[in-house]
């Protein structure tokens, strides 16, 4: 299959695979590829990948002020994240547990090339949900509180979600979210959370542990085909690739893995998504015989039709022409992300709410 | 080629099609809007601004009018950054304020490359005074009477500082005064150009002053500070002028940016940097003419 | 139970006239700190010490009686810290000995 992007999306997307190719871009190329970078979190990375490729003195001052702008952003909220995890393992440091970073904090402290361009703002922590209570308990005792929240939404969290309301220190402004397993309670797939704590990976110096390679990937895969929505996720497909083309690279059975692990944990239809598209979009080296060993493959329709929803989700919309095939793409894959995560008897009142609150809360969505 | 050497119908075409260009201290914003009663506004207030159409623009914003949802029968203004609404919309008598809200947010958000503090900024004799906001500070007033009143007007909002080279960069935006300021300013300095008042904002009654033409002509001079002075408008007190501790200023000023957190150890060098470099006060004043005489003589000491 | 600090050698440290302005790069903060505050970090950035040792030294150093209510005082100063991550508890007699670092 072949990939047909809109201009502007392939603008972005060889700037991002191919920084050779800026050095052709024009001012206005270069203008329309920040704002569209920025818009997916991405804007950090393109500032690392023009100093790495050594033509930052090339290109026009004004660009480079704006990269620039984003590489102390990331670095800033990079420092925060490593503060509030060092400050949660403090305030936990008597309690006898098991506590696992995710997201991009573990991409961090795993070495993943590049993480130290990724844009994250709130810091993601997996923990045995034995445990949970007397975790969430010891850090409220240490100045971590929950942000008001409606009956609603604290329903939401508590019963149907795989994780608890996010937690915020009363002196500082980063979120913790701590999950007790990857996936909402809701969905029809369920996962168990113990598998991942028995293959977690110590850090070293640190009580702190990471995912092991493959549930790394596993986990950015069901995060970005499974509970998110896709509109503007072009960042964590990127995340895909890098962990894909660093861990395979190091590790001679990877990919193995990756499909053993899919398989036994019921989980392979996220990963044959994420397989094929980083596949499709970054060129990520997969090897032939490796999807179709997964076992819950999409059919060649269903494959037909996110192959024409899916990038047009992913990419961000040219900031002055919003396409309809966009819009509309992003609608049913925002609709998908619902109906695979809850039944539609929870579904359809929690969608109706969920809009209701959009009108309202409106101006807190531009935070992230 | 400056704003008001094209007639406002070209004026017109520029900002409904392909977007205004307009040089706005170091940066270049593209601003788009079909909205009519504010491209009058804007022919007039941005009017010194210099246009630069086929230059690259680091913020792209746009007004756009849209139906009520309260009541479909009139009408809203949204600001939109690069397509995306920050703010809920506003009635469109306020389509300036959220303009200018908007544009302030957008540079907040955004720059890093610059430490940004929260400060009006003017110039004299080739060194800068900062006047840092805080709780009363009718920081914006009184920039608003140097700035006509032989002080260059750097800005009355953003202390934009280069870290490496310890300058402070000029960017003369519009300055909204609030409440009774307008009344105040209108008697004071009666021909300059201000803007409608704009009654019920978020912050009340606004009236956009526009810059002195010779601060927007001279916007790329930069300076080093030599001054930082903390004002606060107390009514009838006579123009009181003292030193604080250099500990108490660094706290202030950091404790008050926009960015000091962001740039790190950057942020805290330039502001110990700037401290080092400057002598700081406390200002208690009431009425222009003696704090005039009293900045006048601080600033011809040196 | 001692105390010491935690990464001093990182901090960066402008003194102003006896009060400073401190950065901590770990969590990005600006403190503000008088005399009495530095020096006890001076003091245990030299070695670990228990409350009392640090108590009887601040009292000495800054001409106080190092009754209960001043070690109470001081007490509460090292927790404080300890929140910001300035200094924090240690448990092995020998400083040397390697505690596990958090991140």
């Amino acid at each position: 299959m072949k990939l047909d992007l809109p201009l502007h999306c392939q603008i972005l997307l060889n700037g991002l695979t191919d920084p050779a190719c800026l050095r052709r871009y024009c001012d206005s190329d270069w203008e329309l590829l920040v704002r569209m970078a920025r818009r997916v979190k991405l804007l950090g990375r393109l500032g690392l990948l023009v100093k790495e490729y050594g033509i930052w003195d090339q290109v026009p001052p004004r660009i480079t002020t704006q990269m620039a702008s984003a590489l102390v952003q990331v670095e800033k909220l990079q420092q925060l994240n490593r503060w509030e995890l060092n400050r949660v393992l403090w305030a936990l440091n008597d309690l006898d547990t098991s506590i696992i970073a995710l997201k991009g904090v573990a991409y961090t402290l795993a070495e993943i090339p590049y993480a130290s361009g990724r844009l994250s703002i709130d810091l993601d922590l997996l923990v045995p949900q034995s445990d949970l209570a007397d975790i969430e308990s010891l850090l409220m005792v240490k100045g971590w509180k929950h942000r008001p929240l409606s009956a609603y939404d604290e329903h939401y969290y508590r019963v149907w979600s795989h994780e608890i309301p996010p937690l915020v220190h009363a002196e500082r402004e980063t979120e913790v979210d701590i999950h007790h397993t990857l996936i909402p309670l809701t969905s029809r797939l369920k996962i168990n959370p113990e598998l991942l704590f028995d293959t977690a990976i110590p850090v070293n110096n640190s009580t702190i542990r990471l995912l092991n390679p493959v549930d790394m990937v596993i986990h950015c895969a069901i995060n970005l085909f499974q509970n998110n929505e896709l509109a503007n996720d072009l960042r964590d497909l990127l995340d895909l690739h890098d962990l894909m083309v660093f861990f395979s690279a190091r590790t001679i059975d990877f990919w193995t893995q990756l499909i053993d692990r899919s398989n036994q944990l019921k989980l392979s239809r996220a990963v044959f998504y994420s397989l094929h598209f980083s596949q499709l979009i970054f060129k990520t080296p997969v090897p032939k015989k490796v999807p179709v060993r997964l076992h819950a493959r999409p059919g060649r329709l269903k494959l037909w039709i996110m192959n024409r929803l899916v990038p047009l989700a992913l990419f961000p919309q040219h900031p002055d022409k919003p396409m309809l095939s966009a819009s509309l793409a992003r609608l049913l894959m925002y609709l998908r992300s619902h109906l695979i995560r809850m039944p539609l008897y929870i579904l359809v009142p929690h969608l109706a709410y969920k809009s209701v609150r959009m009108i309202r809360f409106k101006s807190r969505k531009s935070r992230s | 080629m400056v704003v008001n050497q094209i007639p406002f119908e070209e004026f017109r075409m520029l900002i409904r099609r392909q977007g205004l260009r307009v040089a706005i201290g170091p940066f270049n914003v593209c601003i788009h809007t079909s909205y009519k009663p504010l491209i009058e506004q804007l022919y007039l207030l941005y009017s010194h601004y210099r246009i630069v159409q086929d230059e690259i623009a680091e913020f792209h914003v746009r007004i756009v009018t849209e139906r009520s949802l309260r009541n479909p029968f009139k009408r809203n203004v949204r600001f939109l950054l690069d397509g995306q609404s920050p703010f809920e919309s506003f009635p469109q008598e306020q389509a300036l304020a959220a303009l200018e809200w908007g544009i302030n947010l957008a540079i907040a958000v955004r720059v890093n490359h610059l430490l940004l503090l929260h400060s009006a900024v003017v110039e004299k004799n080739g060194h800068v005074i900062l006047f840092p906001a805080w709780p009363g500070s009718g920081k914006t007033t009184l920039c608003t009477v140097l700035s006509y009143h032989g002080f260059r007007l750097f800005s009355d909002e953003f202390g934009l500082m280069d870290t490496q080279r310890q300058l402070f960069l000029p960017i003369p935006r519009l300055m909204p005064l609030k409440n009774e300021s307008i009344a105040v300013i209108r008697n004071y300095l009666p021909d300059i150009v201000m803007g409608r008042p704009i009654p019920n904002t978020q912050k009340g009654t606004v009236a956009h002053v526009r810059p002195p033409e010779k601060s927007i002509l001279l916007s790329k001079h930069t300076c080093k500070a030599r001054w930082i002075i903390f004002p606060k408008w107390i009514a009838d007190t006579s123009v009181k002028i003292e030193a604080i501790s250099d500990a108490e200023a660094f706290m202030m000023l950091a404790s008050n940016a926009f960015n000091y957190e962001a740039l790190g150890a950057a942020g805290f060098g330039a502001v110990a940097n700037l401290i080092r470099s400057c002598d700081c006060f406390k200002l208690v004043y009431s009425d222009f003419d003696s704090v005039m005489e009293v900045l006048h003589q601080l600033t011809n000491e040196t | 139970m001692h105390w010491r600090t935690n990464h001093f050698e990182t901090l960066l440290i402008e003194n102003w006239n006896e009060e400073y302005t401190v950065f901590q790069p770990d969590s990005g903060k600006t403190h503000f700190l008088n005399q009495m505050s530095m020096e006890m970090l001076i003091y245990l950035d030299q070695k670990p010490a228990t409350l009392e040792e640090i108590s009887a030294y601040m009292a000495a150093q800054f001409q106080q009686q190092p009754d209960h209510s001043f070690q109470r005082n001081i007490e509460k100063v090292l927790y404080h810290f300890d929140t910001l991550g300035l200094v924090k508890k240690s448990f092995v007699s020998s400083w040397h000995g390697s505690q596990p670092d958090s991140i």
